[in-house]
């Protein structure tokens, strides 16, 4: 691996270019942008390979020596402080073995015999609600996610589990991931403006 | 198909727009000169985009050749040699309308009904020719379209079911040739994709389905009697926006070779622009600012 290929920079780069070059990366590869999606062990890889590199060049300048045979010591902040939190335990499970199998093969990546063992489920609890919900969530059926995430929450308003679900899917995933809807907000300011002119125009019939 | 993936061309920097001019071009020439004139009169955006993705993941930059066409017969304009990304989106576009054709036998019972009988009878030849090449998409896409009548004739009221037929379609834009971790990134890429499409159709389409009688899926899923979306816009905009992020997500795992900022526009700001414009009901206008003019 050449780390510099990796953060995209060259062995001329300043540390703070390396640096910045190095939090770019992170941001977008951040396990929090692929919480619950597909593609989230190839993103974790990628980030493994970003702090790698970031280590080793960090580590071959600190020393003085040249990237490339250094061994890492200290890890970069990224991967330390990250937590896998996509994984469905079977804490707060009251129907113990069937809703344990579900969340068995969902953190399996099994959607389909998760899918299956709940359709077969006939009580359907808030739980019930939820699993199903994440079950879709996984397929990237997001409107029938939501519907049945709001379900289990109706269902039982105190369940933290079910909110923060819910919360996820509503807010878009992560800090620093990519918000479509808002990143042109300056752009929709603008052209408010834009309409408020001609309307104004319009009706003062040109006059200011 | 519909011209809703399209960058925002004022956020282009100068080379990037003759850049997507020089790809619409190249798909252009490869349509007509495998498939012959009639092909290219459908070609849109959305295409564009397709042949414009898969052409970043060639390993070759494909040469700029300078052609004649038929918009343009007397100036030879710039365009992008044909490459395999661009064949395929080619192939694909070809099969894509044969395919919307007998949809709009099959739905439609006004006039539009009778031109499509016409415009298929033309399209037929060129089709085959694509058929063989492309068995195995050919096979998803009319599986995938059958599937999808089945549901609409059944009036499902849910968005995901059928935007999940669409989008499976969607993904046969992924041939075998590709690594199978770059198949499986362009597969949710497609997948997500060909959701949003068919939910932005959908919202687009809304007024005219409603007044036709026409299987709508948000009409039905939010049980909306008028064209109006204001009152259903956030759970369509988390959805929509849901899709987005996947595509971007995606891609950022994709090894691409060159056009990135080009391809960014388009993810980042062209298809959120065009996801404001159909909920807020003003794409027609362009939010005001005309209509979507050619870049």
């Amino acid at each position: 691996m050449d780390p510099y290929k990796v953060l995209g920079v060259t062995p001329q780069t300043s540390d703070d270019d390396v640096k910045r070059a190095y939090r770019e990366l992170a941001r977008k590869f951040h396990p929090d942008n692929y919480v619950g999606n597909p593609l989230a062990d190839l993103a974790e890889t990628r980030m493994k390979e970003i702090n790698e590199a970031y280590d080793m060049i960090m580590n071959a300048r600190a020393s003085g020596g040249s990237a490339g045979s250094s061994t890492k010591q200290n890890s970069s902040g990224y991967n330390s402080s990250y937590q896998q939190n996509s994984s469905y335990n079977s804490y707060g499970s009251t129907n113990g073995g069937i809703y344990t199998q579900v969340r068995d093969a969902i953190n399996k990546g099994n959607i389909a015999l998760a899918e299956e063992l709940l359709n077969r489920e006939p009580t359907r609890t808030a739980e019930w609600h939820f699993l199903k919900g994440t079950v879709f969530y996984r397929k990237g059926w997001y409107d029938e996610a939501r519907m049945y995430y709001m379900k289990a929450c109706d269902m039982e308003p105190n369940n933290q589990e079910y909110r923060n679900a819910l919360n996820m899917l509503n807010m878009g995933a992560g800090y620093g991931g990519y918000r479509p809807m808002t990143s042109m907000s300056m752009c929709d300011c603008c052209t408010t403006m834009m309409c408020m002119n001609c309307c104004c125009n319009g009706c003062c019939g040109g006059g200011c | 198909m519909f011209g809703f993936i399209r960058p925002v061309k004022p956020e282009l920097k100068v080379r990037e727009v003759e850049r997507f001019k020089q790809v619409y071009c190249g798909l252009c020439h490869a349509i007509r000169e495998k498939y012959g004139h009639f092909h290219t009169a459908f070609l849109s955006y959305d295409m564009t985009f397709m042949a414009l993705l898969l052409s970043s993941l060639e390993e070759n930059e494909p040469k700029i050749v300078y052609k004649r066409c038929a918009a343009s017969p007397i100036i030879k304009k710039p365009s992008c040699d044909i490459d395999n990304g661009i064949e395929h989106a080619a192939d694909l576009s070809v099969l894509l309308n044969y395919h919307k054709l007998e949809d709009t036998i099959m739905d439609e019972k006004t006039v539009k009904r009778s031109a499509a009988r016409v415009l298929k009878i033309i399209a037929k030849s060129a089709y085959k020719k694509a058929k063989i090449k492309n068995p195995k998409e050919d096979k998803i896409m009319s599986d995938c379209l059958k599937e999808l009548s089945e549901i609409e004739k059944a009036k499902t009221a849910s968005l995901d079911i059928p935007a999940d037929c669409f989008a499976r379609l969607m993904t046969c834009a992924v041939s075998d040739s590709y690594s199978d971790y770059t198949a499986r990134v362009l597969k949710q890429l497609f997948y997500h994709t060909g959701r949003w499409v068919y939910l932005i159709d959908a919202c687009e389409d809304l007024k005219d389905d409603l007044k036709s009688g026409l299987y709508n899926p948000v009409a039905l899923r939010f049980g909306l009697d008028k064209p109006d979306l204001s009152k259903v816009r956030e759970p369509l905009e988390i959805t929509l926006e849901r899709s987005l992020i996947d595509i971007y997500n995606a891609f950022q795992l994709l090894d691409i070779k060159r056009d990135y900022e080009l391809m960014e526009n388009i993810i980042c700001l062209g298809m959120p622009m065009v996801t404001r414009q159909v909920l807020d009901g003003t794409y027609k206008s362009n939010g005001g600012q005309n209509r979507h003019g050619s870049l």
